[in-house]
């Protein structure tokens, strides 16, 4: 069944639009959390994306865009808001609770964020998940490193230098 | 939310998404930016060659160093004491060995320098009269610091009207070592003229000597010796209006009059004033007068007549007030010392036997230490803060 192809912004409503994810999902979002997205944002503000059009996102599948767009609308009104400086340190701390809980996932999950993040250009979703991974590495020796993020094992050589330069330049390293 | 649209379509498998984030240039700097510590940027790079080009780019590092300015992470109480600062867990190994490191030189020891995470000691005899070497340390690396046997001593000078300063510092780029400069600043009646020598472990130590010039004012040294080395010139703060600066690469003097103000309440001490590194060219000059902390920066390209251009009037006791004791009174400025931390961005401020840290940007302070009375008032601090820039593994390009 089709989504529900309404939503003009008549009517007080918050203007909708509709988005196709790669494998051809249709998801209809308020126009203010869809234009977290630089990419989108222009497009939206000509008017595309609303009724039977739809926005197609060749690039993100529907499993990563309910993803994004959970973070979209959470993250909206504060965004509407010129970045929140008027935000009590409630809604702040709601929102920082969010983001916490919302990159505890799978790593396949989290790097499909990343690319969809970049690809749609918002701009703190990129930075969270980037963080993410960044958190993930933290502290961790060169090898650690590797195998947390699955690279694949280093040869003899390659290993070699990787203790020589951890012995020169790796710091305070035990 | 999302209702699949009538029949399926197949789309083509995209690549694993780990290879996509982590090949990906841009991706892979914003994790590389995110790091925290110059010491976990520096492990990331060792990862691969790939990790190891953009961790070391310099538009990275720029970044980098934008979102985490290097912090401070401890002081050293000259007396080689080392008091290390509330951190996280993760840079514990670090601490330890700043600890240790100078600690275990023995009595008859003075830090004489910090940067860039070395530390630049210096050695006396029994009788704490005459240098006997100077040893660079790095905690944060593994590398032992070993004695560079001190230089012998400048002659022959007339006996009479004759005084020598010698300023011990640490190179700036840091890469070797095992390696200082010691600056003498040699005054003969109203002349004056410099020598530089490079101590360096495993080759014979380099002399140069600078031509001699008769300052307007004669040259006095003041008792602090706070000097400063920055884009490889040499600047000193004398006492009598001005600060002395020497290209030690052409060993090409410069007079620089101090800034308006700048001049007065000149101490022997100086304990008000203080210079500092500046980003881009030129330096920065801390001024302590009437309650009021006065930054200003000098560059001889800046196109003002004299070079100075004001930067920051911070009022002390605003900053620091709300954390005074209740005992305090405004006497307790003539008590105060001015320190500066890497850049410009923060500063150190010496209240009697209280230790304090501002950040110059957002007024932002916090109490740092409490020294021991009988000693504190006049005990000098080095602060030691994280290395920047980090030192990488040079590429080898095919």
């Amino acid at each position: 069944m089709a989504a529900p192809e309404s939503g003009d912004g008549n009517n007080g409503a918050a203007r909708m639009v509709t988005l196709i994810s790669s494998d051809n999902t249709r998801f209809e979002v308020e126009a203010a959390a869809a234009s977290l997205s630089q990419t989108l944002q222009l497009t939206i503000l000509d008017g595309g994306g609303g009724g039977g059009d739809g926005i197609p996102l060749p690039n993100v599948d529907s499993a990563t865009l309910s993803k994004v767009l959970e973070y979209c609308i959470k993250h909206a009104p504060a965004a509407a808001n010129g970045g929140a400086p008027n935000a009590t340190a409630v809604d702040r701390a709601e929102l920082e609770r969010f983001d916490n809980e919302f990159v505890n996932i799978d790593q396949s999950v989290l790097y499909s964020l990343i690319m969809a993040a970049h690809n749609l250009e918002i701009e703190g979703l990129q930075s969270l998940v980037a963080k993410k991974v960044a958190d993930m590495i933290k502290g961790k020796s060169p090898m650690e490193i590797r195998r947390t993020l699955g690279f694949p094992d280093p040869t003899p050589e390659e290993q070699a230098e990787m203790n020589a330069h951890m012995l020169e330049y790796g710091w305070a390293y035990e | 939310m999302g209702q699949k649209n009538g029949k399926e379509l197949s789309t083509p498998t995209p690549p694993p998404p780990v290879v996509a984030v982590l090949g990906d240039d841009d991706l892979l700097r914003e994790i590389l930016v995110r790091l925290d510590f110059p010491t976990y940027l520096v492990r990331a790079a060792l990862v691969c060659k790939l990790w190891l080009r953009h961790a070391s780019d310099p538009a990275v590092l720029r970044r980098f160093r934008e979102l985490h300015p290097p912090r401070l992470l401890g002081l050293y109480i000259v007396g080689a004491e080392f008091v290390p600062l509330p951190h996280p867990p993760e840079l514990d190994v670090l601490f330890r060995r700043a600890l240790f490191q100078v600690r275990g030189t023995n009595c008859g020891v003075d830090v004489a320098h910090c940067r860039n995470g070395r530390i630049l000691t210096v050695v006396y005899d029994n009788y704490q009269s005459r240098p006997v070497g100077c040893v660079v340390w790095s905690p944060l690396r593994r590398t032992r610091g070993l004695l560079l046997p001190y230089p012998p001593k400048l002659e022959p000078l007339p006996p009479n009207d004759t005084s020598v300063e010698e300023y011990k510092i640490l190179p700036e780029d840091g890469h070797n070592c095992l390696s200082c400069t010691i600056v003498r600043i040699v005054r003969v009646g109203t002349e004056v003229f410099a020598q530089q020598i490079v101590l360096q472990y495993g080759s014979r130590d380099v002399y140069c000597t600078s031509a001699i010039i008769e300052p307007r004012v004669r040259w006095q040294k003041s008792y602090t010796h706070r000097s400063l080395l920055v884009h490889k010139m040499f600047y000193v703060l004398g006492i009598k209006g001005y600060i002395l600066g020497l290209d030690l690469v052409s060993m090409s003097f410069l007079v620089i009059d101090l800034p308006d103000g700048g001049q007065q309440q000149q101490q022997k001490y100086l304990r008000n004033l203080e210079l500092s590194m500046a980003d881009g060219s030129g330096f920065y000059l801390v001024h302590l007068k009437d309650l009021q902390i006065h930054v200003w920066h000098h560059d001889t390209d800046s196109g003002n007549a004299d070079g100075w251009q004001p930067v920051h009037a911070i009022c002390a006791c605003q900053a620091i007030g709300h954390l005074a004791r209740p005992n305090w009174k405004f006497t307790w400025m003539s008590r105060v010392w001015v320190f500066r931390v890497g850049n410009n961005s923060e500063l150190l401020l010496k209240v009697g036997c209280e230790v304090f840290y501002m950040h110059i940007r957002n007024r932002k302070v916090e109490k740092v230490l409490d020294l021991n009375l009988e000693d504190g008032v006049n005990v000098f601090i080095c602060p030691f803060t994280m290395v920047w820039p980090p030192n990488f593994p040079v590429l080898s390009e095919e």
